[in-house]
């Protein structure tokens, strides 16, 4: 037995969120069929909370699952996510869908009593970018890290949830889809040819963090 | 190329755009103007010329953000106009997709 003084410091004991990837739940959003992370689309008709429908566009989804968790030693935080993408595509994202909507809308998840938004984070895809050096990976040449963090309802500025709405969120577990689009950062007349997308999910407290990739075609077994 | 008429909300417009450019301006359309012009809750460059000649062209930013972040990148460049300000344009040549990126006027 050892006493306070001497007690050793185990991981368990620092402020943990966990986040793991899993594969999209909701087939129909934004007309993307199951099990499909990456889909080019040509320019369409107006979608409820789809950005970019109206441009050439790529659609980046993954699903998520913040397991049952005790959140201790964390009194707020903010949500980072970063992608890897080519250096002529934005991103931009919509919502966290927790079910589908009406034809092929989703149904937002609120925390906070509101819809979760983003907002891009130039500091946040430094720091993915860093702990994918030290994982002994390189950013390749012709692509950079898009950093986010979650945001006002503006967009302008980042929202850090506190302990309690995060908890009253997630229960006994909470499993969700989160949808992006990459466009063009010049608007051309040209489909963007579909590639796999690293994507890098952390927040703005723990040291806690998971890289994974979303393939253009879902080999079976995957996540 | 199409004239059209079109109206939407005035975000921001370019300081001091080159001779010859009377106006650039960044325009939130919120109304459906598919399949003659943009699209709704799309955003938009609009560019009239001295001469009278205006062009828009889809631009992909998705609101303020990207005012905020090009007035961080380059300061004095842009006004925000905050309130935005309903504007309309008529004998608009609307030209949704560009050829080739081209530098702001």
């Amino acid at each position: 037995m050892t006493t306070n003084k001497n007690k050793k410091v185990t991981w368990q004991d620092q402020p943990q969120f966990i986040v793991k990837p899993r594969l999209p739940q909701y087939a129909g959003i934004f007309n993307l069929p199951g099990e499909t992370c990456i889909a080019s689309h040509i320019p369409h008709e107006r979608i409820t909370e789809h950005l970019h429908d109206h441009l050439y566009h790529m659609h980046i989804r993954y699903g998520f699952e913040f397991p049952r968790q005790t959140l201790s030693g964390i009194e707020s935080l903010s949500l980072h996510v970063v992608m890897m993408v080519k250096v002529e595509h934005r991103v931009d994202c919509n919502p966290i869908f927790v079910g589908r909507g009406k034809g092929s809308e989703g149904i937002c998840l609120k925390i906070s009593g509101q819809d979760v938004h983003w907002t891009p984070d130039e500091a946040v895809a430094k720091i993915a970018e860093n702990r994918y050096n030290a994982i002994g990976k390189k950013v390749p040449a012709g692509y950079y890290f898009a950093g986010f963090s979650t945001s006002d309802t503006t967009e302008r500025k980042v929202y850090k949830y506190n302990r309690e709405d995060l908890v009253r969120a997630i229960g006994n577990g909470l499993v969700a889809d989160q949808h992006f689009q990459a466009t063009w950062k010049e608007p051309i007349k040209k489909e963007i040819e579909p590639y796999d997308v690293i994507i890098y999910l952390g927040d703005s407290v723990t040291e806690y963090h998971t890289f994974f990739r979303l393939p253009v075609v879902v080999p079976i077994g995957a996540y | 190329m199409k004239k059209i008429t079109i109206s939407g909300n005035k975000i921001g417009c370019l300081n001091n755009p080159k001779i010859g450019i009377k106006e650039v301006s960044i325009i939130h359309i919120v109304n459906e103007f598919r399949p003659q012009g943009p699209a709704e809750n799309s955003i938009i460059r609009v560019i009239v010329e001295t001469n009278g000649f205006k062009q828009a062209s889809y631009i992909p930013w998705v609101g303020y953000f990207d005012l905020d972040r090009e007035s961080f990148k380059f300061p004095k460049r842009w006004k925000i106009i905050e309130p935005s300000k309903k504007v309309s344009y008529q004998n608009l040549n609307w030209e949704p997709f560009i050829k080739s990126p081209q530098p702001l006027p």
